[in-house]
């Protein structure tokens, strides 16, 4: 019988036949192990999207308290809803899903200035982060729906964005075996238009961003709030500078609609195309600005590269369209006073929530 | 109470503009405390605010008017700004009050050009306002107050009406009241003190942060009325630009205190008889002629400091403040 282990003196590398058997079968077992636990099993949940996680000084409760009675926010939905949003079966071509123009590193933002659809088309306006927006009163730029839900299948059915029809679209996944059983969980039934537009708006729901240094800060926790960003919020919350007027403190949105001369005349009619009123010519909705440093380019129609451009239109009090709202004035802000305000706004980043995996196909 | 930091200038605070821990504080209107003029449908003295009937802080606001008395609830309530206040009482009739924004004695169509005597036109871009405290004036002078309500007849969120141009729904101010025969409605051009120092983020609508009347600071209180609007000059017959329209604003923001009721007390007179099961619908109107009168009105603003950076609108907001009481900003319409 040969040794088990080499002879004492022995140089050679060689290992006893017998050690070789002991240390194969101990890789083997390694292996079985290391397959074990990285191999998906039907027990094992994705990581919940679902949280309670609420951005600071938003004071009407969590996501999930604030979703309609009708669509109540549960995991299965928002976890189908997922899954429907990086779909490019959505579309009419297969090419585009509700990801594809609203891409998780920008906020779930479009940085091309003009989003584009199947077949190369292209609209008019810059697709909107998709950040917090469970506590929105009015969606699109232009402000025309009023809930998530009816929100979700608009982009599916524009001819230049998606361009199917949403039936179809609920058809297309009605008959997509691996969908069967998501939305029985979820909407306890096969897929239908309702409940795909549901499942949507469910996800949607759940893109809360609220972990930045602003909201640390408003918590109380002054640790990545410094000393430019304290001077770049005094600068927003004054008369000054006058962010606060379309922008208040903590929500960073008044939900309400300006026009604050992104052009001068001939461009998009924006909330006139809704309410039909003259002075609202030009007017868009106040987006609010967490993470606004990633989801550049900024305005309706993407035409400010970064925000520096950003600070610096505001500085000049727009470009001069005569129905621009009166509280946009030229303003008279220092080199200096222009980085603090910069800062102030990069403060509102929240870096787990761009690269959340939960929120990745 | 003042912020860290500040100055005090005839016993009255600076408006801050901290971020945080900050408070601005207006001092008291002058003329304010005058009782009002019994034929004037505008600005007069009215019933105190803020819990001291009509002696103290309040009184330097409305001061009473013709004896009028407060009653003790209203007083209780005005101290305190609760999301669903108790109503004051079980019953009533709702009396409407649809509200009108006039200019040049024609009615403004909100969002649309409306052409001005002088040439040129005036677009409303903006019209918010906040009503509270809401009183009927009987003949011999005692005041019932009553609560602003839905048209459900149950008390509006923190027993205050949001007027918005934008929104149709708030264009009428309903009220529940006792059946009788009345001579007036009063009620505050704006919050409370224990409103108007509530924090946005915190609250609902009308007070929440939504309402765009909030000042710059978490805690610095609300606009009591704000005014937007886009004014094009217009052209002679042979295509020159018309003199500019000086006396119109394009922006107004009038705004409180966060140490003192200063809510403008405003009476509109006229006859309102409220009968038992019965519904009475009486309009009034904003006359802005009169808002832009009182914007420009030379009053002492010796004690009043623009916050730094702060423009004109504000300047305005408090000249118009100090002199409602000699304005017939608020009036009954036919």
């Amino acid at each position: 019988m040969p040794p088990l282990w080499p002879s004492r003196g022995s140089l050679s590398l060689t290992l006893s036949p017998w050690l070789s058997v002991v240390f194969a079968l101990a890789l083997f077992a390694l292996a079985c192990d290391q397959a074990a636990s990285t191999r998906p099993t039907a027990a094992t949940p994705p990581p919940a999207l679902v949280t309670d996680l609420t951005p600071a000084h938003f004071a009407a409760g969590t996501a999930a308290d604030v979703a309609p009675v009708d669509n109540a926010l549960t995991e299965a939905r928002a976890q189908l809803g997922k899954r429907l949003f990086f779909d490019k079966n959505l579309s009419r071509t297969g090419e585009v899903s509700c990801g594809t123009c609203h891409a998780p590193d920008h906020a779930f933002s479009d940085p091309s200035p003009i989003s584009t659809g199947v077949e190369e088309r292209t609209g008019t306006r810059n697709a909107p982060a998709l950040v917090n927006l469970a506590w929105g009163d009015s969606f699109f730029w232009d402000g025309r729906v009023r809930t998530l839900e009816e929100q979700a299948g608009k982009p599916i059915e524009n001819p230049v964005e998606m361009d199917l029809p949403v039936t179809e679209a609920a058809a297309r996944v009605a008959a997509d075996p691996t969908y069967a059983k998501s939305f029985d969980d979820a909407y306890f039934g096969p897929a239908t238009e309702e409940s795909l537009r549901k499942a949507l708006a469910s996800f949607v729901r759940t893109l809360v961003s609220g972990d930045s240094p602003y909201d640390r800060h408003l918590r109380g926790d002054e640790e990545e709030f410094g000393d430019a960003e304290r001077r770049g919020e005094d600068l927003f919350l004054s008369e000054k500078a006058a962010c606060f007027h379309c922008h208040p403190a903590g929500r960073l949105t008044d939900e309400g609609f300006f026009n604050n001369g992104t052009y001068v005349d001939g461009g998009d009619p924006g909330r006139q195309t809704v309410t039909g009123r003259t002075g609202d010519l030009g007017k868009f909705k106040v987006p609010g600005l967490r993470n606004v440093a990633a989801s550049a380019p900024y305005m309706h129609d993407g035409s400010l590269a970064t925000l520096e451009e950003v600070v610096d239109q505001y500085a000049r009090g727009g470009r001069g369209s005569p129905w621009t709202d009166p509280q946009i004035r030229p303003l008279t802000l220092s080199d200096d006073e222009k980085l603090d305000l910069l800062a102030f706004l990069r403060s509102l980043t929240d870096p787990v929530f761009l690269v959340d995996p939960r929120f990745r196909p | 109470m003042c912020n860290k930091r500040p100055t005090v200038l005839r016993g009255v605070c600076l408006f801050s503009m901290l971020a945080t821990a900050s408070i601005g504080c207006m001092p008291a209107p002058e003329g304010g405390s005058a009782a009002g003029d019994a034929g004037a449908s505008g600005g007069a003295g009215g019933p105190g605010t803020g819990g001291a009937g009509t002696g103290g802080i309040a009184g330097s606001v409305g001061g009473g008017l013709g004896g009028a008395a407060i009653d003790a609830g209203v007083s209780s309530a005005a101290s305190a700004c609760v999301e669903s206040p108790p109503p004051l009482r079980p019953t009533g009739v709702i009396v409407e009050f649809p509200i009108e924004i006039a200019l040049g004695g024609k009615t403004l169509v909100f969002g649309e050009p409306n052409a001005l005597a002088a040439g040129g036109t005036l677009t409303p871009q903006d019209m918010r306002f906040y009503l509270s405290q809401a009183a009927l004036l009987r003949g011999d002078g005692t005041s019932v107050p009553v609560d602003i309500v839905t048209q459900a007849g149950t008390p509006e969120p923190y027993g205050i009406h949001f007027f918005n141009g934008d929104d149709v729904a708030s264009h009428t101010m309903r009220v529940l009241a006792p059946a009788g025969n009345y001579t007036a409605v009063t009620f505050l051009w704006g919050l409370t003190l224990a409103c108007n120092q509530g924090d946005a983020s915190q609250l609902h609508a009308p007070l929440s942060d939504t309402s765009q009347m909030t000042w710059p600071h978490l805690f610095g209180g609300y606009l009591f009325f704000k005014y937007g609007a886009s004014i094009m000059q217009g052209l002679s017959d042979a295509g020159a630009p018309s003199a500019p329209q000086a006396a119109i604003p394009s922006l107004i923001h009038m705004g409180g205190s966060l140490t003192m009721n200063v809510a403008p007390a405003i009476q509109v007179n006229g006859m309102l008889t409220v009968l038992a099961g019965g519904s009475v619908v009486k309009i009034i109107r904003v006359v802005l002629d009169e808002v832009f009168k009182g914007a420009a009105m030379n009053v002492d603003l010796m004690d009043f400091v623009v916050p730094p950076g702060g423009g004109d609108e504000i300047t305005l907001g408090e000249r118009l403040r100090r002199s409602t009481s000699g304005l017939k900003i608020f009036v009954f319409g036919s």
